[in-house]
C-alpha cells in the first residue's frame, strides 16, 4: 500500500445537507399542489418505497406520492409514472408535524443506474382539504442538479433547491446515499441542531466515530457550527483505545460573524488503516459556549445520508465513557490528504 | 488493489467552488484588510501573493504576515521579524496580480494561525480582491477575512482572500484561506458555448493521483443557460469510458450553482492515469462551465484541483492550456482499501508520502 499526497479535501462535507434555523419547507394548500425533487437512480435495481417528510401540518389529507418521468423540454415532473403504479397514496393527519412516512410503491420501479426520475408528492386533484409543508432541505452549496420543482399555484416551478429531506429504498431493503437526498426523522428536534455546550456542560464532548472504510492521512478536520458562539475548544483525533491521535485548540473568536463551515488543520498528519475507528470532537476549553450541529436519521436510514452508517454521532462528559449515537450523525468529519494509489 | 465503496463524494468541488469578486476596500492610511488562516506546511514562507480590483489612487502598500489575537483579529505584531514587504501599486493597476517578497521569510509549522495585512501610510484608495468561497448557506467560518474600517476590524461573511503563499522552496501550496487569481477581469471566467462552437467541448485533463472508481463528475456551471450536454470521461487511452446525456432544461433556477452527474456506469481509474472530464454540448442553445485563470502556471499547485483546462472542437484534438482550470472533476465512489500485497523485495513497504 502507498499513500500519495493529495491537495486537502473535506470529506463528505459538501454532500451533507445543511438545515438552518428555519428549514425551508413547500406548503401544499391546494388541490394537485405537488412538490418534486428531480434526481438520478443510486443504482440499478427496484425501487420499492420511498421516504418523505413533513413540517407542519395544519389540516390533513391523503397525498400521492410517486416517481414519474421527467419532462426533457421543461425539467419538470411529465405526470407520467416512471412504471406502471410506481405510486401509492398516504394519509397524512393534522397531528402529523415532523413526521418521517416510508411509503411502498404499489409496484417497484425497476431503474437503471443513473436514470433520471421525478420524487412527487402531491395533494389529490379535487377535494383537497389538506394544507400542509413537506420538508425540503438545502446543502450548503446550492445546485442546479438534482433539483427541486413546486406545483403551487398551477404550474411547475422550479427552484433553487439543493437538496430534498427523502430518501429511496430497494427491494434489496437497502437505502442508499442518493445525491440531493438526505432522510431526517420524525420529531422537531430532528434536524440540524446547534447545540451549545461548554466545559461546565453535560456532555462537554461531542462529536463522531468513524469506522474508516480506508486507509489514508488525515490532516484535519471540518465542522459546523452555528450562531457564533465564542467559546474555545480543542479539535481531537482520538483512535479506538482513546490515544489522542492530534488534536488542536482554536480560540472560538477565530470566526466571522455568522455560523458555517469551519476548515481546521491538525499540527500534523495521522495515518489511518482500513478499519480503524476513530473519534473526531470538539471539547469546549472553557465556560463559554461553542457549537456543533448534529443530525438524527429515521432508523435504519443512516445508510441513505452522505455520511454513511459508518459515521455515527458519539459523545461524553469529563473524559468519561462515550456514548455513541447509531442512526445520529454529527456534522463534523475528516479532511484527507492522502490515500493509497491501489498500486 | 481492491476498491472499497464509499458514499459519492465529489472530490474537491467545495474547494473549487469560487464565486463573484468581493471586495475589500483600501482607503487612506487607516484602512486594513486581512485574511486569518493557518500554514498549509511547515517551511519558510517568503512570498505573499496578493490581487487588486480596481485601483483610484496607487501607493505602497505594506504586507505583513501578522499574530491574531484572541480576539480574532490581527494583532499589529509580525509573525516573526521582518515579515512584512511593501509593493508600489500604480492606479492603472486593476486586476492585477502581485508578489511581494518578506524582508524576511517567516518560519511557520504546519497549522499555525495567522494574518495576512494589506496596509498603507499615504493616501491611496484601491480595492484588494477577495473572493466568495462558494454560494449557499453554509457560510465560512474558518478561514476568514478581516477588514479594518479605520477605527475596528469587522470580521466578514463568507469571504477568502485572492492570493497564496509561497515557500521558500519556491513552492506555492494549496491554502484553505486563498485562491489565486490571474490579471485581468476575464479571470473569473464562464464559456457559453454550443454544438456549434468552437471548441464546443470543454473540461480537465488529469493524472489520477489514487486508484478509485469514478461514478460522475460535478461541474460548475454559471447561469441558466438550457442547451443539452453530455458529461464524459475519457480514459487513459482516450476512449470514451463514461458518459451521460442530459437535457438542459434538466436544472433548477440557481444560475451560480453546483451540478452532480452520475454516469451509468463507474469508472475505474488507475493511480497514474491520465484521463479527461468534458462537458460537452449536444445542441444548438448555450450551455456553461466556469474555469479559472492561474497568474502563472507554478501557481496551478495553489488551487486544490490538480488538473489542467482541455477543450477541442468536433471530436477533434484537444488543446490543453496549462495555466487555465475549468470547475470540472470526479465524483469518486470507491477507494483503495488498502489491501493489496506488499512488494516482496522490500520490508519496508508502507510508504507515506510528505
Amino acid at each position: 500500500m502507498t499513500l500519495v499526497a493529495v491537495p486537502p479535501f473535506a470529506w463528505g462535507e459538501l454532500e451533507t445537507p445543511f438545515f438552518p434555523g428555519t428549514v425551508p419547507n413547500t406548503v401544499l394548500d391546494a388541490n394537485s399542489e405537488a412538490t418534486a425533487f428531480v434526481f438520478q437512480a443510486p443504482k440499478t435495481g427496484t425501487i420499492d418505497r420511498v421516504g418523505f417528510r413533513t413540517a407542519t401540518v395544519t389540516t390533513g389529507d391523503t397525498v400521492t406520492v410517486s416517481l414519474q418521468t421527467v419532462d426533457a423540454s421543461t425539467g419538470n415532473p411529465t405526470g407520467t409514472l416512471a412504471g406502471t403504479n410506481t405510486s401509492a397514496t398516504q394519509v397524512v393527519n393534522a397531528a402529523d408535524d415532523n413526521v418521517w412516512f416510508e411509503v411502498t410503491l404499489t409496484a417497484g420501479a425497476s431503474v437503471t443506474r443513473g436514470d433520471v426520475l421525478a420524487f412527487v408528492v402531491a395533494l389529490p386533484s379535487s377535494g383537497s382539504t389538506g394544507n400542509m409543508q413537506i420538508t425540503r432541505g438545502q446543502t450548503p452549496f446550492l445546485t442546479q442538479f438534482p433539483y427541486g420543482s413546486n406545483f403551487t399555484g398551477g404550474a411547475w416551478a422550479k427552484t433553487t433547491q439543493g437538496a430534498a429531506c427523502k430518501a429511496v429504498r430497494y427491494s434489496d431493503s437497502t437505502w442508499p446515499y442518493t445525491l440531493g437526498m438526505t432522510p431526517i426523522a420524525s420529531a422537531v428536534g430532528s434536524f440540524g441542531q446547534g447545540n451549545s455546550f461548554s466545559s461546565s456542560s453535560t456532555p462537554d464532548e461531542r462529536g463522531c466515530k468513524i469506522t474508516m472504510p480506508f486507509p489514508c492521512k488525515v490532516s484535519g478536520s471540518w465542522h459546523r457550527g452555528s450562531g457564533t458562539t465564542a467559546g474555545d475548544y480543542t479539535m481531537k483525533l482520538y483512535d479506538v483505545s482513546n490515544t489522542v491521535l492530534a488534536s488542536k485548540t482554536f480560540d472560538g473568536d477565530f470566526n466571522p460573524v455568522i455560523g458555517g463551515v469551519v476548515w481546521q488543520m491538525f499540527d500534523t498528519e495521522v495515518t489511518l488503516a482500513a478499519g480503524d475507528v476513530v473519534r473526531l470532537t470538539k471539547l469546549p476549553t472553557t465556560t463559554t459556549a461553542t457549537t456543533l450541529i448534529d443530525m438524527t436519521y429515521p432508523t435504519g436510514l443512516a445508510s441513505a445520508s452522505p455520511l454513511g452508517s459508518s459515521h455515527v454521532h458519539t459523545f461524553r462528559t469529563d473524559a468519561g465513557s462515550w456514548t455513541d449515537v447509531t442512526d445520529k450523525s454529527t456534522l463534523c468529519g475528516l479532511i484527507i490528504s492522502a490515500l493509497d494509489n491501489g498500486a | 488493489m481492491t476498491l472499497v465503496a464509499v458514499a459519492p463524494f465529489s472530490l474537491h468541488q467545495i474547494d473549487q467552488s469560487y464565486q463573484n469578486a468581493q471586495t475589500g476596500t483600501l482607503s487612506g492610511n487607516t484602512l486594513k484588510v486581512a485574511t486569518i488562516l493557518q500554514a498549509p506546511k511547515t517551511g519558510t514562507i517568503d512570498r505573499v501573493c496578493w490581487r487588486t480590483l480596481t485601483v483610484t489612487t496607487g501607493d505602497t502598500v505594506d504586507v505583513r504576515l501578522e499574530t491574531v489575537g484572541t480576539d480574532g483579529h490581527p494583532t499589529g505584531t509580525l509573525l516573526g521579524t521582518n515579515t512584512s514587504g511593501s509593493t508600489s501599486v500604480n492606479a492603472a493597476d486593476d486586476n492585477v496580480w502581485f508578489e511581494t517578497t518578506l524582508t524576511a521569510g517567516a518560519s511557520v509549522t504546519k497549522g499555525d494561525v495567522f494574518a495576512i495585512v494589506h496596509s498603507f501610510a499615504g493616501s491611496g484608495n484601491m480595492q484588494i480582491t477577495q473572493i466568495t468561497p462558494h454560494s449557499g448557506t453554509a457560510l465560512f467560518q474558518f478561514p476568514y477575512c478581516d477588514n479594518h474600517n479605520g477605527t475596528s476590524w469587522s470580521k466578514s461573511q463568507q469571504r477568502w482572500g485572492c492570493g497564496a503563499v509561497r515557500y521558500s522552496d519556491t513552492t506555492y501550496p494549496y491554502t484553505p484561506g486563498l485562491v489565486p487569481v490571474a490579471n485581468g477581469t476575464a479571470s473569473f471566467g464562464a464559456h457559453a458555448y454550443m454544438s456549434t462552437s468552437s471548441p464546443d467541448e470543454y473540461g480537465n485533463k488529469m493524472t489520477v493521483p489514487f486508484g478509485c472508481k469514478v461514478a460522475g463528475v460535478w461541474l460548475n456551471p454559471s447561469g441558466t443557460n438550457a442547451g443539452n450536454f453530455e458529461v464524459r470521461l475519457y480514459n487513459n487511452a482516450g476512449t470514451l469510458a463514461g458518459s451521460k446525456a442530459f437535457d438542459g432544461d434538466q436544472q433548477s433556477l440557481q444560475a451560480a450553482s453546483a451540478n452532480w452527474y452520475l454516469f451509468d456506469s463507474e469508472v475505474t481509474v488507475a493511480a497514474g492515469d491520465v484521463i479527461r472530464v468534458s462537458k460537452l454540448a449536444t445542441q444548438a442553445t448555450n450551455t456553461q462551465l466556469t474555469y479559472w485563470i492561474a497568474p502563472s502556471t507554478a501557481l496551478m499547485t495553489a488551487y486544490p484541483l490538480q488538473a489542467v483546462y482541455t477543450s477541442r472542437t468536433d471530436l477533434g484534438s484537444w488543446s490543453d492550456t496549462s495555466d487555465r482550470l475549468a470547475n470540472i472533476g470526479l465524483i469518486v465512489s470507491a477507494v483503495s482499501d488498502g489491501s493489496s500485497a506488499p512488494p516482496s523485495d522490500s520490508g519496508d513497504f508502507f510508504l507515506v508520502m510528505p
